[in-house]
């Protein structure tokens, strides 16, 4: 506690210099008086008596630098000229400076670009997904051919009833449209996803709602979309009211029913998609796979790895 | 000057300027250096001007506080006053130092008088 206080007055002496050093001052010069006044009445000449006054306090120059020393930080103040001083230096050298802040901003710049996209492609791929330590994803094999393929959609459905080691399944394709921007044409980077998606990446809608369980079935039957928060800023300019309007998707409006938070692109590394359709709406986002790229959420009680 | 009155001094200025303080009330910095002097006989050379950068160290840790008063001749001058915190450290201090006085006492006399 006391090491606290002493750092804070520290500190205050450190900012606040300017009556302490007169204070200083006059507190050692009343000390040298007061004992040339008391050396004078012990009987002293005015000379004895200020030399032994001044012999009896010891070195004055030394007293008040250590004085000083203990009123502030000497490290933060050593630390300030130093930093000054190579300042100064830095200016009287231009060529040299200024080639060496160059070199420091090509650095500096190359290794931050360098380093977000490592994180966006391998540390941290999926903004505002929850719990991605215990998202994996999920391929099949082919016994007769090499590689990996995705999962087909009735061997989703059955992972989801009967494998216990994961609490959820679910699944995206990637897809795409053409929108209409003014009399311009944009496309625009889509996923046909299971309804139960958002729930599982803990990805919450700001407006609106996710899917519901029932839009994974019906052929066609349920055209609603999410839109990403891109989306709403940029194509209805943040309309609060956006719930309910309907978007035209590949020739068939849409209701939108929600729209997905900022930062949220989907689970694509690379892609942001711009909105999301439930599963019974596939045929409408042909893009010609038939099988789906899984992911699933390992259970609390397993353990990964 | 000897090595051995300087290493005493350094140990315990905090509690001769604390006990100094108790007794005599507020004092300036003068005052508390004579009385010093005074106590101790003689006997340490207190090289007065350490005694400022040692107040603004008990200042620091709160166990004294100061504040600018007229002194007896009528100048301006700044009075140190003891806080409770400080009384509470000269009583820890002065047990500490009995202590360890004792203990080395022990030491200090000839063996044959074991108890």
């Amino acid at each position: 506690m006391t090491r606290l206080r002493v750092l804070w007055c520290r500190l205050a002496g450190l900012l606040r210099k300017g009556n302490m050093e007169s204070d200083m001052d006059e507190e050692l010069e009343f000390h040298l008086q007061t004992e040339i006044a008391d050396n004078l009445r012990k009987g002293m000449t005015p000379d004895e008596a200020r030399s032994q006054a001044l012999r009896r306090f010891g070195n004055i120059a030394q007293t008040k630098e250590t004085y000083r020393e203990t009123r502030s930080l000497p490290v933060i103040q050593v630390l300030w000229q130093d930093t000054r001083f190579g300042f100064r230096m830095l200016r009287r050298n231009p060529g040299f400076s200024s080639l060496a802040v160059l070199c420091l901003t090509l650095g500096i710049g190359a290794n931050a670009a360098v380093f977000s996209w490592i994180e966006g492609i391998l540390l941290r791929p999926f903004p505002l997904v929850a719990h991605q330590e215990r998202m994996m994803a999920v391929t099949g094999t082919v016994p007769v051919a090499p590689g990996r393929t995705d999962v087909s959609w009735p061997d989703f459905l059955d992972f989801q009833r009967n494998c216990k080691l994961f609490d959820a399944f679910i699944v995206d394709r990637i897809t795409g449209t053409t929108l209409a921007i003014g009399d311009r044409a944009q496309r625009s980077t889509a996923s046909v996803v299971s309804a139960n998606y958002f729930d599982v990446l803990g990805v919450r809608p700001i407006l609106g709602r996710g899917f519901e369980p029932e839009e994974n079935y019906g052929r066609n039957a349920h055209p609603v979309t999410v839109i990403s928060y891109q989306m709403w800023q940029e194509r209805f300019h943040g309309d609060p009211e956006i719930a309910g309007k309907t978007q035209m998707l590949n020739g068939m409006p849409h209701v939108i029913v929600g729209v997905a938070p900022e930062g949220f692109y989907g689970t694509f590394v690379g892609w942001a998609m711009q909105f999301w359709v439930p599963v019974s709406m596939e045929e409408k986002f042909d893009s010609g796979d038939t099988n789906w790229t899984t992911a699933a959420r390992v259970g609390l009680k397993a353990s990964c790895g | 000057m000897t090595n051995d009155k300087s290493d005493v001094l350094h140990g315990s200025l905090a509690l001769m300027v604390l006990r100094t303080l108790d007794t005599l009330g507020p004092q300036h910095g003068w005052g508390i250096a004579r009385r010093i002097e005074q106590i101790s006989g003689d006997m340490l050379e207190l090289n007065q001007g350490s005694l400022y950068p040692a107040l603004l160290r008990l200042q620091q840790m709160g166990w004294i506080t100061s504040k600018w008063g007229v002194s007896e001749s009528n100048r301006r001058a700044r009075f140190y006053t003891i806080t409770r915190a400080g009384r509470k450290q000269l009583a820890a201090e002065a047990e500490n130092w009995e202590r360890i006085s004792d203990i080395v006492a022990r030491f200090a006399k000839p063996a044959g008088e074991s108890s």
